[in-house]
């Protein structure tokens, strides 16, 4: 017999293709931009990096800083980012066994950037604070969203979930613009982050979401055993012994932060949440020991490939990333929403 | 190898009271049937013990109280198979049955080999080991009755309960899967608890009978004594002559000719 079962399936040959994506958008985004940056000079750069090793790239001093001080760091953001938005999207989607259910639509980022405006108009911004108040916005925004649908009724669907959170998300996008307007001084800074941006970053906003999507992620893939236990339903899992609750709760607060951490630095990036773990089930299947890594990685080439889009279809100026993400994942959304209708 | 006792159950969803003082007793490796009319609280009895419903009174399964149980614990002792299972899309077969080792896993672990080669063993014993790797929503209803029956098995319980399990499947896979649930019981000793629909079925494959109506025991029994003409007019309505024979009790519909005999009679009023 050949078979395996999925906890032993290493899902090897996905990750080596979704590792490489990353790469190769790594490098692409790496090289992109105004100042010239040779591949050959920054493979070398990445190989002087590595300890024990001295290469010389032929850089300048302004192309090096260029590199280290401009380029990486903007790329591993939008790893980061991505990364973080789309094992949420993905975790969201198992605990509310939901296909729709995204850190954007749940009205989630809608809330962690209302708490996140709410700290740099109160000039509060700093290291620990706007990340704690993104969450502390995203935490209420989810709560309201699943009271909201589970008012909806016995017969909670699909599209009640959505609702609720669109209609959460329109609520707490208006509170958060009745903020910004009324602080004159800091609305231009407002404006600029609530779009999605990853431009200006330096290694101290690497260093500000790293933890937090380091802890969230930990916790949501030990959850994906649980998940997939769920997604035979609240109650056939509750038979099987699983402590449903206790899974709902850790998933949610898990999926919550990494939200609320990729917010805080880098606006509203919509739809990468639905974007990648869909494409990801299109082709590995329903388990989410499969889905959850691979949503992580995945994620992150997505972002960073979105990036590049943003940085060079109207250059020089920059189109918000949330433009892209938003442009290629609303039709996305719409299959999305008609296989769930076919499915019943 | 357990036995279950049900002592003035009461429960109730909302304001509607499902079961009223009801009191069911199965001996260790026994098997029982639940008939009675829809509505009469069959559903919910089953749902109950699975720790599915709240509920007052007393249910012990070899003498410990269900509450006093962790969920694990309680999966561990009582497996349920649905009345409408839900199938993942993509899911394999041999990870859908591998789902009943839940309750043996501590929470921040995954499966290990051992896990899987009981999951294997179900599948082995319900006859599937040749879809072991098929999507489990691509398998005939047969098949995918089954697969449930396999992942309730690989749980390991002493008490299995069965909830309308050959709705839907034709005569040869109602008598296949139901003689595999008997092969279970007799080579594991588990505990067999079934809410049933057809008559003939219940008196066939049960040493127990207990005739459900409006949420309590109204008749219980050996097939025989609880599957009589009297008491299936007066609980299900329905007008039958019931034939004695070696088999057990065989449930006929009598045909009325001129289309008024059989009074509209609603068991939930």
């Amino acid at each position: 017999m050949t078979s395996v079962a999925a906890s032993q399936r290493l899902g090897l040959r996905p990750m080596v293709v979704a590792v490489a994506l990353l790469f190769v958008a790594a490098l692409a985004s790496i090289v992109t931009g105004a100042a010239d940056l040779p591949v050959r000079g920054v493979m070398l750069e990445m190989v002087g990096w590595l300890p024990f090793v001295d290469v010389d790239s032929g850089f300048t001093q302004l192309q090096q800083d260029v590199l280290w001080q401009l380029r990486v760091p903007r790329v591993v953001i939008g790893a980061l980012v991505g990364a973080a938005l789309s094992v949420a999207g993905a975790a969201y989607q198992g605990v509310f066994r939901n296909p729709l259910a995204d850190p954007y639509l749940l009205g989630v980022a809608a809330g962690a950037g209302l708490g996140a405006t709410l700290a740099i108009i109160t000039g509060l911004a700093t290291t620990l604070v706007l990340p704690g108040s993104a969450f502390a916005g995203a935490l209420v925004a989810v709560l309201v969203t699943y009271g909201l649908a589970k008012l909806g009724g016995s017969g909670r669907t699909t599209a009640t979930l959505v609702l609720a959170g669109v209609a959460v998300a329109s609520f707490f996008t208006a509170l958060q613009t009745y903020v910004q307007q009324t602080s004159s001084d800091t609305v231009r800074e407002v404006f600029a982050w609530i779009l999605g941006r990853l431009g200006t970053f330096g290694w101290s906003e690497v260093g500000l979401v790293v933890p937090f999507v380091f802890i969230s992620s930990v916790v949501i893939l030990a959850h994906r055993r649980h998940l997939d236990v769920l997604s035979v339903g609240e109650g056939e899992a509750a038979a099987l012994g699983l402590d449903v609750g206790r899974v709902r709760i850790l998933v949610v607060l898990a999926a919550t932060l990494a939200t609320a951490a990729a917010v805080a630095v880098a606006g509203l990036i919509g739809f990468v949440g639905i974007i990648v773990p869909h494409a990801i089930r299109l082709m590995t299947g329903a388990s989410y020991r499969a889905i959850l890594p691979l949503s992580l990685v995945g994620g992150a080439a997505f972002l960073v490939f979105a990036d590049i889009a943003a940085r060079t279809i109207v250059s020089p100026a920059e189109l918000p990333i949330g433009v892209i993400t938003a442009f290629v994942g609303a039709p996305f959304f719409a299959v999305i929403l008609a296989r769930t209708r076919t499915a019943g | 190898m357990s036995d279950l006792s049900a002592r003035h159950v009461h429960a109730a969803y909302g304001d509607r009271v499902v079961l009223g003082d009801l009191s069911v007793d199965v001996a260790s490796g026994g098997s029982l049937a639940l008939i009675g009319p829809n509505g009469a609280g069959k559903s919910t009895l089953l749902r109950t013990v699975a720790g599915l419903v709240k509920y007052r009174g007393e249910i012990a399964v070899d003498g410990v109280e269900l509450r006093s149980l962790s969920r694990s614990e309680r999966a561990r002792l009582i497996a349920l198979v649905p009345q409408a299972p839900l199938f993942p899309a993509g899911m394999t077969v041999l990870d859908y049955v591998l789902l009943g080792r839940t309750p043996h896993i501590s929470y921040w672990r995954t499966e290990n080999a051992d896990d899987v080669e009981v999951a294997r063993r179900s599948i082995a014993a319900l006859d599937l080991a040749e879809l072991v790797d098929r999507s489990i929503n691509t398998l005939s209803g047969g098949e995918r009755q089954r697969a449930v029956l396999a992942r309730a098995i690989t749980q390991e319980p002493g008490v299995l309960l069965l909830d309308e399990p050959t709705t839907g499947l034709d005569l040869g896979h109602q008598q296949t899967f139901l003689e595999l649930v008997e092969q279970i019981r007799h080579n594991q000793g588990t505990t067999v608890v079934s809410a049933v629909h057809d008559l003939t079925l219940a008196a066939r494959y049960a040493d127990e009978v207990v005739l459900l109506a409006d949420g309590s025991a109204a008749a219980s029994g050996p097939p025989a004594e609880v599957i009589t003409e009297e008491l299936v007019r007066r609980h299900y309505g329905a007008d039958v002559r019931v034939l004695v024979t070696e088999g057990g009790p065989v449930v006929v519909p009598r045909i009325h000719t001129d289309h008024t005999t059989v009074s509209t009679h609603d068991p939930t009023k």
